[in-house]
């Protein structure tokens, strides 16, 4: 599935009233027409959907929405529902194909807010599970797993060496009969990231669930995660990610010291400048409260004015939802920017270089091929 | 209004712009093109269907483009666009048609449709829907064609949509898509039923539609309560043969040709255990039209006999 824009910059509708769903939910019911036709394809392609319809629903205002987008919204509720049902069950195989081992398995992401109840897991919908365990601890867990049935893909050399020496991750693995992707972690950002989180420090952190042997991130270690993912990684659904931040803040963010705790933490990962953009932005698009000594704290380490403006127009026109089907310009580069940035923090420049030659080498190739097979 | 009423070149300058809202009875689809052909072909198979004026909330926004600028001069592909999504790969641009044909069928596929959608053809007789399940190639929509060509109304050629509150047939009748050599038997069969022009070099080879009858696109809103599941089998020189399929075996055959059984949870089991407890079901074998459709005419009277007595 790939996002194109055959009619240049025309749209079907007026642009994003998805933001002002996500601030305040129960303004949509006064949409009108066009503007839900906006909203929902919006919600759509953003993974939001089921989110808005939970919230919709908890609200108690379903009753006041035009019949036909009720109709989507619910239905992509269920589909999130079927999802759960489906990621419980993944994860209780997962803990079973690993419990004489006797490692703390800790959920990552959307697995651990389902487990944990936390709120981003309403209507959140992931395919994937991700798990994090010590690092001394990955080719017994990789063992385990193949033999309760997962396996790896076909991969390069290239790509297994990429995996194995540099990522956070061993190669994705998938179910033989089931088909759901794992991914096992043994750290939150790539070994050649500049920022070196305390992978040992996560896992000492981590809080157990009431399932024995499962475990999810303690609040702040959870946070910073997402933060990490969003600001130090590359993001796939960067709009989504954002929501989920703005959840755990709100949730956590009457608790008494995980605004301390979040400072300090972010100290220790080497995370202080990720965290000043998340608080930056969490705040500044979704209006997620944010206590202002903590906001002044977090700007020590801001970037210098030029860099931080740079980087709130490509974080603008990234989050601000287009119509789909009409991306525009503006978007694709602000893309571009943070796509460069995230290679750049990710690995040293010589391994960049040497990364960058690789894939446009291999590229280069593949579509040779392709070329000599069609004619 | 209906999409013939309004004139050829204000149509095609609206396809090109803000689009039209075509309504084919479970779905309504913004329509938009800028390829002059397809255009034409649009309206001469979609003339007779209403379009909602002005437009309310879509389930989709289907766009049919070339698939580059220059592709519009130099061996033209088309692209379909789903909410500005492609899933099929492009095509030479004259199957710029049959690739709204497949986006429609794609669009109610993954529209988290709340009621029940089978891989069926659906026709109707005497207010009681026959649902004919099927994978392709099993002449599923040959047999759906001769029998709306006797008279039966279209429901719906490519999904049965099985409304999770009533258990009722809901209609979505569009053109019927013919591949291959049963473009000749219907054809044969029918000389009045009014088939598009060919398409060949599709994925599914060479492929034409026969219109909706006008009768059909104007009774959508009349639902249909199913009386008889026919699960068809074309297999040549064969006489008719009928079997009983036990109740176990049709439920689980029919969960493998549901779009969205495991999505509904068990709203999709009552649903479907509904549908099964109240129509007899069989596999039909057949070869001759004629032949098999006045089998399935007896065997329809009967279940809808049943049904009433019941």
């Amino acid at each position: 599935m790939t996002q194109s824009l055959p009619f240049g910059q025309r749209s079907c509708a007026s642009p994003s009233p998805l933001l002002r769903a996500l601030r305040e939910p129960g303004s949509v019911v006064e949409l009108p027409p066009q503007g839900w036709n906006t909203l929902l394809k919006q919600a759509r392609a953003y993974g939001v959907l089921a989110r808005l319809a939970v919230e919709l629903e908890a609200l108690g205002c379903v009753s006041e929405i035009p019949e036909k987008a009720k109709d989507q919204l619910l239905g992509a509720r269920q589909v999130s529902e079927v999802c759960h049902t489906g990621l419980r069950f993944e994860i209780g195989q997962v803990r079973r194909a690993l419990a004489d081992l006797r490692v703390p398995v800790i959920l990552l992401k959307g697995a651990a807010y389902l487990m944990a109840g936390l709120p981003p897991a309403r209507g959140r919908v992931s395919a994937d599970l991700d798990i994090l365990v010590p690092r001394a601890t990955i080719d017994a867990v990789e063992t385990a797993l193949l033999a309760a049935g997962w396996e790896g893909g076909e991969l390069s050399a290239y790509d297994e060496h990429y995996y194995r020496a540099w990522a956070h991750e061993i190669p994705p693995l998938r179910h033989r009969e089931r088909g759901g992707e794992l991914d096992v972690h043994h750290t939150i950002l790539p070994l050649t990231h500049r920022a070196r989180p305390d992978a040992a420090a996560l896992i000492a952190a981590s809080e157990p669930l009431p399932v024995p042997g499962l475990a999810v991130l303690g609040p702040a270690d959870m946070v910073l995660h997402g933060i990490a993912h969003l600001f130090a990684d590359q993001s796939l659904r960067p709009l989504r990610d954002l929501v989920d931040l703005h959840d755990l803040l709100e949730q956590f963010g009457n608790g008494a010291c995980f605004w301390d705790e979040l400072l300090a933490r972010a100290r220790l990962h080497n995370l202080q400048r990720a965290l000043y953009y998340a608080l930056r932005y969490t705040e500044r698009i979704l209006g997620t409260r944010i206590p202002s000594e903590v906001k002044s704290a977090a700007a020590a380490h801001a970037p210098v004015t030029p860099v931080r403006a740079l980087m709130d127009e490509a974080v603008d026109s990234v989050m601000r939802p287009t119509v789909p089907g009409a991306k525009g310009r503006r978007s694709s580069m602000g893309e571009f920017a943070l796509y460069v940035r995230s290679l750049w923090i990710r690995m040293p420049p010589l391994l960049l270089s040497r990364h960058l030659a690789r894939q446009a080498l291999r590229r280069g190739t593949s579509r040779l091929r392709d070329a000599v097979a069609r004619e | 209004m209906l999409v013939g009423d309004i004139p050829e070149n204000q149509l095609a300058r609206r396809l090109r712009g803000t689009g039209i809202n075509l309504s084919t009875g479970a779905l309504t689809v913004r329509i938009r093109s800028n390829i002059q052909t397809f255009v034409d072909e649009f309206t001469g198979i979609y003339g007779g269907y209403p379009i909602e004026d002005p437009p309310g909330i879509d389930d989709g926004c289907i766009d049919i483009a070339f698939s580059s600028r220059w592709r519009r001069y130099f061996r033209p592909k088309a692209q379909a666009y789903l909410d500005g999504c492609t899933y099929f790969q492009p095509l030479p641009g004259r199957l710029a048609f049959p690739m709204l044909e497949s986006m429609l069928n794609w669009c109610l596929a993954i529209s988290d449709c709340p009621n029940l959608l089978l891989h069926a053809g659906v026709v109707e007789r005497d207010g009681h829907a026959l649902i004919l399940p099927a994978e392709s190639g099993s002449g599923k929509s040959t047999l759906c064609a001769a029998l709306v060509a006797r008279g039966w109304r279209l429901l719906s050629d490519e999904f049965a949509i099985i409304g999770a509150r009533d258990g009722r047939a809901l209609p979505n009748p569009r053109p019927v898509s013919l591949k291959n050599e049963s473009i000749d038997v219907i054809g044969e069969f029918a000389p009045d039923a009014r088939l598009s022009r060919r398409y060949p070099g599709t994925p599914k080879g060479t492929v034409a539609f026969m219109r909706a009858p006008s009768d059909a696109v104007a009774r959508v809103a009349e639902t249909a309560q199913p009386a008889l599941v026919l699960l068809p089998a074309f297999s040549p020189r064969s006489p008719v043969e009928l079997d009983t399929v036990d109740k176990t075996q049709g439920f689980k055959w029919l969960t493998d040709q549901s779009v969205n059984y495991h999505a509904l949870l068990e709203v999709g089991f009552n649903t479907l255990a509904d549908l099964v407890d109240r129509c007899p079901i069989y596999h039909l074998s057949y070869s001759r039209l004629d032949e098999v459709i006045e089998r399935i005419e007896r065997l329809h009277h009967d279940a809808v006999a049943a049904v009433r007595a019941a």
